[in-house]
């Protein structure tokens, strides 16, 4: 018996944080056991690719219109930082639901051996682009030799950036890379910090918009350049499907809804997101929805809406494995599934 | 013989406790890695999370020419940043400490400046300074220099007021007050404000890799991190860490001479003057 131990029934003593810690748990067990028999809800943690933009008022339209909410899903919706970060979220579980590059997708599958699906596809181009400032010294993809290109290490467009290289000529040993925070990357094209800039062509209306000087903002979108591939899309664990494809069916159809009423009322759609953003500047978001429109296919679409086709799937693999070097790539057929756009 | 007690003079000390500084952390540090290596091998983390700790020593060989090019921006940059704190942030002090005016002046303004998060207006400097060394080096010196003027402060004022006063009735000029009296009063807080600033510089510079740069340790870190690179990852902050420690250590080491030689010049003073 050590010195420590008192008999008295009060104060700090062993017995009385045995009896302590035991009323703690059963009021917490009680609590728990009450609390799940009024939560039907099922809460979902789903990450986006990058910072909330026009492009993402599909999801939030979704979240205001109760889409989600009347299929009994509590979705908390994250900003991301890039593909990579994203992926990271889903393998470790903080997120159930990802939006995020397919064919990133694929290579993390194939590397990693993590079973990530694609479950729908909302970028069936790839809006992958390199801006640059006309009358810099750039005037074809070839002339980005020895300029410096502003990236965010991580995400997809520096990551299928071999891809447009090699179907450009372009010797990336020559590029000078120079990594830069998601936020910071339009200011250090428009200050001239750098010579171009990698990210989704989603960026172009807030780029012109802020250019300075009489600078005029130009592109080379990667899909008009010979690399073009599957994109972003919802990717989920199979585990998780296996688990819970209920849940999943009711994530991807209230999504699909998001989109479709996004399309028919984008002014709505913006205004639902600038609720969650408060510091978006409509006009320019509201040009994204066009863009959106053609990315989705959403005038020529075959099957459900977002839905993925083995054929083009194979082609986005076939760039991997030909321009980013993909070894044991995953069955075509097991990285996506279209089940739950039914 | 002194009784033993834990004191800066290691050398005193019984065997057994000098052994024992050294071996308690040693011991609790190598079993924490045993279990992170169990851990990681037994498969629990996934390795895009934690690599174990023997992958991270064999990325950190593998790679060791890349890891010594990036550390050697980084130290520059922080190197850089911490010379510029001390070099303003000293006189500013003792500026503060002699003149009111100066001091009601400026001293609200550095408190306003301390608490505007650096991590918030780095992207401003970016912006400013563009994305080379100048823009990391000011971040790192924004950061680092207000300990050191603190402290500068607090050490000048803590000199006693009757030592002061002995040294003037003594026919002492304020130069030499200051030089017998209120600087060496002073060594250990401004020493105290340089070891701090010497992390803070640290911080500083990887601040401003992380909002924009081509190069260093903070680059290394967000380029192998998008890389899926984990490992990588790791061997970056190790090699921070042990900049760190070093950095540190040499400047408590520049403290211990300094304090000496301080004491030692003033002894051959006071024998000269007789």
């Amino acid at each position: 018996m050590t010195g420590n131990q008192r008999s008295k029934s009060f104060g700090p003593s062993r017995r009385n944080f045995l009896r302590n810690s035991a009323g703690a748990g059963l009021a917490l067990a009680a609590g728990t056991r009450i609390r799940t028999a009024r939560a039907a809800a099922e809460k979902v943690n789903f990450q986006l690719d990058w910072i909330p933009y026009g492009r993402h008022a599909p999801y939030y339209a979704a979240l205001e219109k109760g889409f989600y909410s009347s299929r009994g899903l509590d979705v908390s919706i994250a900003q991301g930082r890039g593909t990579l970060q994203g992926i990271r979220t889903l393998i470790a579980g903080q997120s159930q639901f990802v939006f995020q590059d397919i064919g990133v997708m694929m290579a993390v599958r194939a590397k990693e051996h993590a079973q990530i699906k694609a479950l729908a596809c909302m970028y069936q181009k790839s809006p992958h682009t390199v801006f640059y400032i006309k009358g810099h010294g750039i005037t074809k993809p070839k002339d980005l030799e020895g300029k410096r290109i502003a990236f965010s290490p991580g995400d997809s467009p520096k990551l299928m950036f071999p891809a447009f290289a090699k179907a450009n000529g372009i010797d990336e040993a020559k590029v000078k890379w120079l990594s830069v925070d998601p936020n910071s990357k339009n200011a250090v094209l428009l200050n001239h910090s750098s010579d171009a800039m990698i990210t989704y062509i989603f960026t172009l209306p807030v780029l012109q918009k802020a250019a300075q000087g009489g600078d005029v903002v130009e592109t080379f979108v990667y899909s008009d350049y010979g690399a073009d591939f599957y994109s972003d899309g919802i990717g989920a664990m199979e585990e998780y499907l296996k688990e819970k494809p209920e849940v999943a069916r009711n994530f991807v159809q209230a999504t699909m809804e998001g989109f479709k009423y996004a399309i028919e009322h984008p002014k709505e759609a913006i205004a639902m997101l600038k609720k969650h953003q408060p510091q978006l500047d409509e006009d320019t978001a509201l040009k994204e929805i066009p863009l959106l429109r053609k990315l989705i296919n959403y005038d020529h679409h075959d099957g459900p809406l977002g839905s993925v086709t083995e054929e083009k799937m194979k082609a986005t693999q076939d760039l991997m494995i030909k321009y980013l070097g993909l070894k044991n790539p995953p069955p075509v057929a097991e990285m996506f599934t279209n089940r739950f756009l039914n | 013989m002194a009784a033993p007690s834990i004191g800066n003079n290691v050398e005193t000390l019984p065997w057994i406790a000098r052994v024992s500084r050294y071996l308690y952390p040693a011991v609790t540090a190598i079993i924490i890695f045993m279990i992170w290596e169990a851990v990681t091998r037994a498969g629990w983390v996934s390795s895009l999370i934690l690599p174990a700790p023997s992958a991270i020593i064999a990325t950190s060989f593998e790679n060791f020419s890349l890891l010594m090019q990036m550390s050697g921006t980084t130290t520059a940059e922080f190197l850089l940043g911490f010379g510029l704190s001390v070099a303003i942030g000293l006189p500013l002090g003792a500026l503060v400490v002699y003149s009111k005016p100066i001091e009601l002046a400026i001293y609200p303004l550095l408190v306003a400046f301390q608490t505007l998060p650096k991590a918030a207006i780095a992207p401003i400097f970016i912006v400013w300074l563009g994305t080379g060394i100048t823009s990391k080096v000011l971040i790192a010196f924004a950061i680092a220099f207000f300990p050191i003027v603190i402290d500068t402060v607090v050490g000048l004022r803590s000199a006693q007021p009757e030592t002061i006063h002995l040294v003037r009735s003594m026919g002492g000029s304020p130069l030499q007050v200051f030089w017998y009296v209120r600087f060496p009063n002073a060594l250990p807080a401004i020493f105290a404000g340089l070891k701090v600033a010497s992390t803070l510089a640290v911080v500083g510079a990887i601040v401003g890799e992380f909002v924009s740069s081509d190069r260093g340790l903070g680059y290394l870190v967000l380029v192998a991190n998008g890389e899926l690179k984990t490992s990588l990852v790791f061997a970056c902050v190790l090699m921070l860490t042990i900049l760190g420690m070093v950095f540190y250590f040499l400047v408590e080491q520049l403290e211990g001479l300094v304090v000496r030689w301080h004491v030692s010049s003033r002894q051959i003073e006071a024998v000269g003057s007789y």
